[in-house]
């Protein structure tokens, strides 16, 4: 089963994220993390095939996270979202240019998070051929 | 922050409540961050940018969070809050802005619509929301931002992936450090990626104190190692380099200026101060609800123009309902409730004559069916003005928890402080002398209670150390206990510390709670060392005082290794009163019926003699009993004390002797005016219409352990 890393300080955000990628079809287990510190300790200790992270965060904040991420060697080819609110869209673009796949600004439409989802989850596989 | 349960497991309704209780958490936070940013604002400083953006990403999380759940209006009202904090936070305007006080407003209105959402009402009227946002969109005329500094920024001799990595806001923050011509350092430092959190915030704590941290970088440690994590974290500061890494106590190698050719460019080319402290006088806090229109404009930025066209102020009307008081007002009108009481008794008396004689006796039973009514009325006035000052300890409760988050970052200790029974309502005034005492006590317990994580692993303790405080009403009483499961006060070292101190003599039987109760002394500290978050001195001592001029008690109990229970016993209200009359020999006291737990004819086959102290035996428990005449010198015969009110204080107990009860009276009491200011054993005076001036007896200093008295002496 593929894995998804959801980085989000907002409970209700990450609970109503796992909420929709529930609907993902083959199924998907979803790790959550509610810092950006959290995160750094789960990365390269456990596997994901996508990472979802918020931008605003307090400590580490969702770009550096991708800058962090594009920076390791063995984490690099994870693919990435970046999720911010509407008005932020210029940070989610700095977000793009340091690697991130896709961005996403709050509030979404749920069948466009398991559109993008589902697209890097299935080039994730056929790279990996898993 | 509530459990998250796993995909599938949560449904719509779920995430509705769980929207519900985040935004409240927000909401609060959003309201205490406020009220901090208006404190700095009337200090006249500028507000730290830490707590502008924490404003900020608080509106900002409430935004994308109605948006999830599908409520607009919230949206879009936080939306407008976001929009005023990022121009805050991006400097586009100053904390004078006419839009700053709207967040006020549109944080009282999210609140209302969360309450009816709650209730599982309807979202309310959007007039309300689309009134308020227009408002707030109205007050943001942006000026245009000054964006001709790039080139500042790219001649920073730093890596252009760091620059990348940064948000618009950081980056803002760092053109603005090097537009006041501050260094710009970067620092460089490795950890253990299982602990890397402490370290980090050790490093970054010692940053706050010299300078501003901009963004914090991770990356992959050093060749691949996954067992490391790397940061980067970009500075600005006064320091140079070398003192940085000093002051920081790292290598110098890790520290490096950045910022040599781009400070000087750009701080000479520095725009005019855009927050001038040109302000408007200290245009105090921004009141809710504009009842009147300010005497002056409220600041200039953005030309918003004078105060709100009068529609605006009828729309306003219709949202809030809340009015803020002054609380002298408050004692204002419970004077007169006072005063009215007073007059009330006189009218008795008078219409106690005229029922003595026959041939008014008619006129006088008729005028005591009005008194009736009239005392009722007064009754339920009374109670009204006392139900206005009475406030949650909620506010208290959210102070602590702050400086809880500040002591865990600084001391390094793992602390969970659990709070309970902040509905618990208390006068206004009480709540407010409390918070120092509360302060105080939570500190001690993190610098001296609660053990560091290894000592806790060793005694088998869990690493995380609790502290709880509880606030529950107990009659015309509210406790507030406050526990720790740190190491406990060792009786020994207090005993030592207060014989070396001369408190207690070497050859002094003391029991184990007299022994703790040493604690409270002036100037015992059982700490040799001073420390920068309790101080040292001002301790127990300080606590005890505050409290017990609130007519309260401290009481401390303590097991050694197991923890520390400190309770607080305070009234409710001090505004009014009501009292036991009684008489000793010529005088009459008043004795607060809070404390009275119960009145008894003496009896004096159960007085006992041990040492100088009396002694009733209450039910097979000592009951000491004090002879007030004695002590206040008055001339009374010793004879006629017929009877004993026992009067009761937190766990304390004593009987004092009486010669008569004369009833209950309620009593505004007064501090006593005039040479004698303070009289031990009485905290103020009252007056009852056909009985003159009142003493009131302070109950505080009546139930006080005959040790304290030795050390007074």
């Amino acid at each position: 089963m593929q894995r998804i890393l959801v980085v989000e300080d907002s409970a209700t955000m990450r609970s109503y994220l796992a909420t929709t990628l529930a609907d993902l079809d083959p199924p998907v287990e979803v790790r959550e993390a509610a810092s950006g510190f959290e995160a750094l300790r789960l990365l390269p200790r456990e596997s994901f095939d996508l990472v979802i992270t918020d931008v605003n965060m307090p400590d580490v904040n969702g770009l550096e996270l991708v800058s962090f991420l594009k920076g390791s060697e063995a984490l690099r080819t994870i693919p990435l979202i970046v999720v911010s609110s509407e008005g932020s869209e210029k940070d989610c673009e700095r977000g793009l240019s340091l690697g991130a796949d896709a961005y996403l600004t709050k509030p979404f439409d749920p069948e466009k998070l398991v559109g993008v989802v589902r697209d890097l989850l299935q080039r994730r596989r056929g790279e990996s051929g898993t | 922050m509530s459990e998250i349960q796993g995909p599938g497991g949560s449904g719509p309704g779920d995430v509705q409540r769980e929207f519900v209780s985040e935004a409240e958490e927000i909401l609060e936070r959003l309201g205490s961050d406020l009220e901090d940013l208006a404190d700095q604002r009337a200090s006249g400083g500028e507000p730290s940018p830490d707590l502008v953006n924490r404003l900020f990403r608080s509106a900002h999380t409430l935004k994308g969070l109605a948006g999830s759940v599908g409520l607009d209006a919230m949206g879009e009202l936080a939306h407008r809050m976001e929009d005023v904090l990022d121009g805050l936070r991006l400097g586009r305007i100053t904390i004078d802005s006419p839009a700053v006080p709207l967040i006020h407003e549109a944080v009282s209105l999210f609140g209302t619509l969360l309450r009816e959402l709650s209730d599982a009402t309807e979202e309310a009227e959007p007039g309300a929301v689309s009134a308020l946002c227009a408002r707030i969109r109205e007050s943001l005329v942006a000026p245009a931002a000054a964006d001709g500094e790039t080139d500042a920024l790219l001649r920073l001799d730093l890596e252009r992936g760091m620059l990348n990595a940064l948000t618009e806001y950081e980056e803002h923050r760092l053109r603005e450090s090097l537009r006041r011509g501050r260094r710009i350092l970067r620092v460089e430092a490795s950890f253990d990626l299982t602990d890397f959190e402490q370290g980090l915030a050790t490093l970054t704590g010692g940053v706050s104190e010299v300078g501003e941290l901009l963004s914090t970088l991770p990356s992959a440690g050093s060749e691949g190692s996954e067992l490391e994590i790397r940061f980067v974290l970009l500075v600005a500061s006064e320091l140079d380099a070398p003192a940085l890494a000093a002051r920081l106590g790292i290598e110098p190698g890790q520290v490096r200026e950045v910022s040599g050719g781009a400070r000087v460019a750009s701080a000479s080319a520095a725009l005019p101060a855009p927050a001038a402290p040109t302000a408007p006088a200290r245009a105090a806090t921004p009141p809710p609800v504009a009842a009147t229109p300010p005497s002056e404009p409220l600041g200039d930025a953005g030309g918003g123009g004078r105060g709100a066209p009068p529609e605006d102020v009828e729309s306003l009307r219709s949202i809030s309902a809340t009015v803020r008081v002054d609380i002298r007002k408050l004692d204002e009108l419970m004077n007169l409730v006072g005063e009215l009481a007073i007059q009330r008794g006189q009218l008795a008396a008078i219409i106690a004559r005229l029922l003595a004689e026959a041939s008014t006796a008619r006129i006088g039973s008729e005028l005591q069916k009005v008194l009736k009514r009239l005392e009722r009325k007064l009754h339920d006035l009374q109670s009204g003005v006392l139900e206005v000052r009475m406030v949650p300890l909620q506010q208290v409760f959210e102070k602590l928890s702050r400086a809880s988050r500040r002591l865990q970052r600084d001391l390094g200790k793992r602390v969970r402080l659990e709070l309970r029974g902040a509905e618990t309502e208390l006068d206004k005034l009480i709540v407010e002398e409390l918070i120092d005492p509360l302060l105080h006590l939570v500190r001690n317990a993190f610098d001296h209670a609660i053990e560091s994580p290894e000592e806790r692993a060793a005694a088998g303790k869990p690493v995380e150390g609790t502290i709880r405080i509880e606030a529950s009403q107990r009659g015309n009483h509210v406790a507030i206990e406050i526990s720790d499961d740190g190491r406990g006060i060792d009786p020994a070292r207090v005993r030592a510390r207060a014989e070396s101190a001369g408190l207690v003599a070497a050859a002094d039987v003391l029991s184990q709670r007299e022994v703790l109760d040493l604690v409270f002394a002036p100037g015992l500290s059982t700490r040799t060392e001073v420390t920068e978050t309790s101080g040292r001195g001002v301790g127990m001592d300080v606590v005890r005082a505050n409290v017990t001029a609130l007519g309260g008690r401290v009481e401390l109990d303590s097991h050694l290794g197991r923890g520390t229970r400190v309770t607080l016993t305070l009234p409710i209200t001090l505004a009014i009163i009501q009292t036991l009359l009684v008489r000793i020999g010529d005088q009459r006291f008043a004795i607060p019926l809070s404390s009275v737990l119960e009145t008894l004819r003496l009896d004096g086959s159960h007085v006992q003699h041990s040492q100088d102290r009396e002694l009733l035996n209450l039910r097979g428990e000592p009951l000491p009993l004090k002879d007030l005449a004695q002590e206040l010198g008055l001339a009374a015969d010793r004879a006629k004390r017929a009877f004993v009110v026992v009067v009761g204080l937190g766990e304390a107990r004593v009987g004092v002797l009486v010669d008569k009860l004369e009833g209950q009276q309620d009593a505004v009491v007064k501090p006593i005016q005039g040479p004698v200011t303070h009289v031990r054993g009485v905290t103020g005076a009252t007056e009852f219409g056909d009985h003159g001036a009142v003493l009131v007896l302070d109950v505080t200093a009546l139930v006080e352990d005959p040790v304290r008295r030795r050390e007074a002496a």
